[in-house]
């Protein structure tokens, strides 16, 4: 072992670089698999469409990317959603399974729904 | 020349007629509704005239059919062998989040939490923290959820059935009508001045009650109640107090709300009736599975 050449240990510190970077996927993938089990869905597009946000059901504020643009909701345990950031302006309460917030207007004017309007829930 | 008196008269009244009506709705924009919104500053709640006929209209009912949900959703998990804690029923601030509707409007509040809300109910913070941290209790969540959707509950109402009720229709139409009305946009000039007279940039929007700098902030992820937050809230809900931001434009929603119930009472009332049996049967069901 101690007679290992140069080109042993540079195979020997790539293994080790490849099990490093596995425990990270592993890791991260875990992370991710554990925060969508802990999470309901706010979608892009209607019927569940488009790009997925999980949202955490114990977060408060902030729907990052998907900020002023979910169309469907799916799974939620019964939130309230709000037209404004730090849960202000008008607000509706979804349980359950929401495909298409275009034909929801609850507390809104009639030419207005929720499709593109969730800022914070809680 | 006749002609042209009689045009001068003519004109002359009409001037009159215009003068009139502007001074009468001058005077229609000066007055401001009172005594339609209350105002709970312990729980945060700012209740409407439809919040009566209303499922989750007043705070007493959603404790109500929280309480049954959580129940509910403790027997299912149970099954499995998983617990779920369940409070008794309280109506203390914490159960709900305050209502923010026209801003925030609670500085006591505001100068300890900022954006952020008091601690919520045992239940709540129980179900958050397994949700956090325990992965086979809350897959287990989940199921019992699902069930409890695809279940009919008599006395528990899911989103389409709520968002479809007529109070909830008569609220979206004297929204509609407190915005279009002047006194809106008159009354915010006061919180806006006000704002400024803070150092804070007031939203243009008239829906949103969110200083720009406030906004900024939370979409950059700050936490609620951080420092900065913190300050700003209080800036922002002593500016609400002071112009009596909330009880004038709840007022002013409220007395079109009132109008509009008074031309919808029948329909309302047998609204009403159904929740009133849809909370005797949830308080039965608590009664018999607490």
């Amino acid at each position: 072992m101690c007679g290992r050449t140069l080109s042993q240990g540079v195979v020997i510190k790539k293994k080790l670089m490849q099990l490093a970077a596995s425990a990270v996927i592993a890791s991260t993938l875990a992370a991710v698999t554990a925060t969508s089990a802990n999470a309901f869905t706010l979608y892009e597009d209607a019927n569940y469409g488009g790009y997925g946000y999980h949202a955490n059901w114990a977060k408060k504020d902030g729907l990052g990317t998907i900020n002023n643009k979910a169309s469907s909701v799916k799974n939620s345990p019964g939130k309230w959603f709000y037209d404004g950031r730090g849960y202000t302006g008008r607000k509706v309460f979804i349980y359950g399974n929401n495909a298409n917030l275009k034909k929801l207007k609850t507390n809104l004017p009639w030419y207005q729904n929720w499709n593109d309007r969730f800022e914070s829930y809680k | 020349m006749n002609q042209k008196k009689l045009s001068l008269s003519a004109l002359t009244l009409s001037i009159t007629a215009i003068l009139a009506g502007c001074a009468a709705t001058n005077n229609t924009s000066i007055a401001e509704p009172d005594g339609f919104v209350q105002l709970n500053h312990k729980s945060g709640q700012i209740i409407l005239p439809l919040d009566r006929y209303d499922y989750y209209g007043t705070l007493s009912n959603m404790s109500t059919f929280d309480k049954a949900k959580n129940i509910w959703l403790r027997k299912c998990l149970n099954k499995a062998g998983y617990d779920l804690e369940v409070t008794q029923t309280d109506t203390s601030y914490s159960q709900v989040p305050e209502e923010r509707t026209y801003g925030l409007w609670l500085p006591d509040r505001a100068k300890v939490f900022g954006f952020d809300f008091p601690p919520e109910s045992l239940d709540k913070q129980f179900i958050n923290e397994k949700l956090d941290n325990d992965r086979a209790w809350t897959k287990e969540f989940n199921h019992c959820q699902n069930q409890l959707q695809e279940t009919k509950i008599s006395f528990l109402r899911i989103d389409q059935e709520y968002t479809s009720s007529l109070a909830s229709k008569l609220a979206s139409e004297s929204y509609e009508q407190a915005l279009s009305d002047e006194r809106w946009s008159e009354i915010r000039i006061d919180w806006k001045d006000c704002l400024e007279d803070g150092g804070l940039t007031p939203p243009v929007d008239k829906t949103s009650f969110v200083s720009i700098e406030a906004q900024e902030l939370l979409d950059s992820g700050s936490d609620l109640d951080s420092d900065e937050l913190v300050r700003i809230a209080n800036i922002e809900s002593s500016c609400n107090v002071k112009v009596e931001l909330t009880d004038r434009l709840g007022n002013l929603e409220g007395s079109i709300q009132d109008k509009i119930i008074s031309k919808n009472v029948d329909a309302l009332y047998l609204e009403k009736n159904e929740i009133e049996r849809e909370l005797k049967l949830a308080d039965i069901y608590i009664t018999k599975n607490l």
